[in-house]
C-alpha cells in the first residue's frame, strides 16, 4: 500500500507496540500518545508491522503524500508526521 | 540491596509451577499440548468448551474467566478469531458485570473495566509503563536485583536458574517500585491471595508517599490526577490506589519469571543460537520475542460475551465466556511459516503473547526489560553458560500458567 500513515490520537492508548516494531519512526509524546518523528526511520516493511502491530487500531495508512515514490502494495515512508483527530 | 536474605526453599514453594500452591492453575500438567491444539485449530476456529477441558486436562483449572459454572465456555484458537474478539471490546467484554472502582480488590482493578473507564485509569498509568520508561525500571530496581542475584552462585560453578534467578526478579522489581525492601518481598507475594494482607501491608506505604513522595511507583500514583466522566478532576483514592497494585503484584510477578526461563530454556537448548545472541545482543530482541510467540506464559483469557452474535460459524450466546487460546493463535499457520519452529530470524510480527486489543499488557516494555537485562547479564558474567548434561533437561510445563520446570546450568 502506498501513502502515508495517519495516527488517530482519540483511539491511541499509548501501548507503545508501534515503537517496538518502528522505534526510529514512532515516538511517545508527553501525553503518552504515538507521534512519527520520522517517516522513513524505519524500512517499510517495518513500519507496516507496526501498523498492524496497534492493538486498537489507531495507525492506518492514507492514500498519497508518499515522499518515498512508493508504488505497488508496499509502503515506503510513514508520510509527513501526520496527525489526525 | 542483598538478595542473599531470600531463603531458596520458600521461593520454590512459592513459585514452582508442581508445587500446591501453583495447581490450581493446572500447574501439574506436564504433557505438550501444542499438538492438541493445533488439531483443534484446523477442525475449527472456535469450539464449545473450555481450553483445559479440549485439551484433555482431567481435573478443574482456574484463570481469568472461570470457573462460571453458570456461562456456557467457547474456545477460539485461530490467529484471525482472536484478532477480531479483541478488537471488538463491546461484544466481547472484560468483565461479566460492572466494575465498582471505588471498592478496593483485585476485581475491581482496570484488567475488568471496559470503555471510557478502562480508558482513564489506563491513561493515568500509562506514562510510567512506556518503552522510554524501561531505563526508569532498568535503573531503579531491575539491574540490581540481576546482579545480586547471580553474585549468589557466581562463584558455584553451576546453579538453577528458574528459582535462584528468574523467579525473584519480578517480584523484586515490583516490590521495589511500591518501596518495599526485598527482605519483605517474599512476604508480600505470599499472601497475594489475601489481598486484604497486601493492603494492609500497603496502607502506610501510600500515606507515607502522601506525606513526602520518592522517585517510585506508589509516589506517581499518590501525585496522579484524573478526570473523571463530568470533567472534574481528582487524585486517586487510597482504594483505586490498592486495587492497582494488587493487579500489578498479580500480572508482574507471576508472569515474566517464567517468561525469562522460557527465553533460557529455548537458548540454552540451541547452543548456537546462543552463541550468536552472545556475540551479538542485538539478537537478544528477536531472541525474546520468538520466545514470547513460540510459548507465551499466560496461554489463555477470556473475553464476556454481551450479545448474542455468530462469531467464526459458530453461535455465542449472550453470557457465555469466549477463552482466547493465545498460544494456539501464535502458532497458527495462516499467519506464520512453520509456525512450531523456533527461529529467531524470522520476521517480527505482533504476537498475542501479551494480549490484543485495549487491554494489552500495561507492562509488556517492562517485562521485556527485565528478560532482557536478565539473560544478558547472565552472558556478560556466566563464561560458557550451557545447560548440565547430568541434570534433567528443562521441560515445559503447565495448563493456564506455563513456564519449565528447572534450568540446571554449568559454567565457567
Amino acid at each position: 500500500m502506498a501513502g502515508h500513515v495517519v495516527i488517530d490520537r482519540e483511539l491511541c492508548l499509548g501501548s507503545g507496540m508501534c515503537l517496538v516494531y518502528a522505534p526510529n519512526t514512532f515516538a511517545h509524546d508527553e501525553q503518552s500518545k504515538a507521534v512519527i518523528v520520522d517517516p522513513a526511520g524505519d524500512s517499510a516493511e517495518e513500519i507496516d508491522t507496526a501498523v498492524d502491530a496497534c492493538p486498537v487500531g489507531a495507525l492506518s495508512w492514507a492514500p498519497g503524500d508518499d515522499t518515498g515514490g512508493a508504488t505497488g502494495d508496499v509502503p515506503s515512508t510513514a508520510g509527513h508526521g501526520s496527525t489526525a483527530g | 540491596m542483598t538478595t542473599a536474605i531470600l531463603d531458596r526453599e520458600r521461593i520454590k514453594a512459592l513459585f514452582d509451577l508442581r508445587s500446591a500452591a501453583n495447581v490450581w492453575t493446572g500447574g501439574d500438567f506436564e504433557a505438550d499440548p501444542y499438538p492438541i491444539w493445533a488439531k483443534l485449530r484446523e477442525d475449527a476456529p472456535v469450539h464449545e468448551g473450555t481450553l483445559h477441558k479440549l485439551t484433555g486436562y482431567p481435573g478443574e483449572a482456574m484463570f481469568q474467566g472461570l470457573p462460571e459454572p453458570d456461562r456456557a465456555h467457547f474456545t477460539a484458537f485461530s490467529y484471525a478469531a482472536l484478532d477480531a474478539a479483541y478488537r471488538d471490546p463491546e461484544t466481547f467484554a472484560s468483565s461479566g458485570s460492572a466494575i465498582d472502582p471505588t471498592t478496593a480488590g483485585l476485581e475491581n482493578s482496570m484488567i475488568y473495566m471496559g470503555g471510557t473507564q478502562h480508558r482513564r485509569y489506563r491513561g493515568l498509568v500509562q506514562p510510567s509503563f512506556v518503552p522510554a520508561k524501561a531505563q526508569w525500571w532498568l535503573i531503579n530496581w531491575i539491574q540490581e536485583a540481576v546482579q545480586e542475584l547471580i553474585n549468589n552462585f557466581v562463584n558455584d560453578g553451576r546453579a538453577e536458574l528458574n528459582v535462584d534467578f528468574c523467579a525473584a526478579i519480578p517480584v523484586l522489581t515490583i516490590t521495589g517500585s511500591f518501596g518495599i525492601p526485598p527482605e519483605e518481598a517474599l512476604d508480600l507475594r505470599a499472601v497475594l491471595q489475601d489481598s486484604a494482607a497486601v493492603i494492609q501491608r500497603l496502607v502506610p506505604i501510600v500515606a507515607a508517599r502522601r506525606e513526602e513522595p520518592k522517585d517510585d511507583l506508589i509516589s506517581i500514583l499518590v501525585q496522579a490526577t484524573m478526570q473523571d466522566e463530568d470533567g472534574v478532576s481528582h487524585q486517586l483514592s487510597d482504594g483505586e490506589i490498592y486495587a492497582f497494585a494488587l493487579l500489578l503484584l498479580h500480572a508482574g510477578s507471576g508472569t515474566t519469571w517464567k517468561q525469562m526461563g522460557i527465553t533460557l530454556a529455548n537458548l540454552l537448548a540451541r547452543p548456537e543460537v546462543l552463541a550468536r545472541v552472545r556475540e551479538d545482543r542485538a539478537l537478544l530482541r528477536p531472541a525474546i520475542e520468538e520466545s514470547l510467540r513460540w510459548v507465551p506464559t499466560d496461554p489463555m483469557f477470556s473475553r464476556y460475551v454481551t450479545k448474542d452474535v455468530e462469531f467464526f460459524g459458530t453461535e455465542l450466546p449472550k453470557g457465555a465466556v469466549l477463552h482466547l487460546n493465545v498460544a494456539s493463535a501464535n502458532r497458527d499457520p495462516a499467519r506464520w511459516t512453520n509456525p512450531d519452529e523456533f527461529d529467531i530470524s524470522r520476521q517480527a510480527r505482533a504476537s498475542f503473547a501479551f494480549g490484543g486489543g485495549p487491554h494489552i499488557c500495561l507492562g509488556m516494555h517492562v517485562a521485556r526489560a527485565e528478560i532482557r537485562a536478565g539473560v544478558s547479564a547472565l552472558l556478560d558474567r556466566l563464561p560458557n553458560l550451557r545447560l548440565d548434561p547430568d541434570a534433567e533437561a528443562p521441560r515445559f510445563i503447565g495448563m493456564y500458567e506455563r513456564g519449565v520446570t528447572e534450568i540446571p546450568v554449568l559454567f565457567g
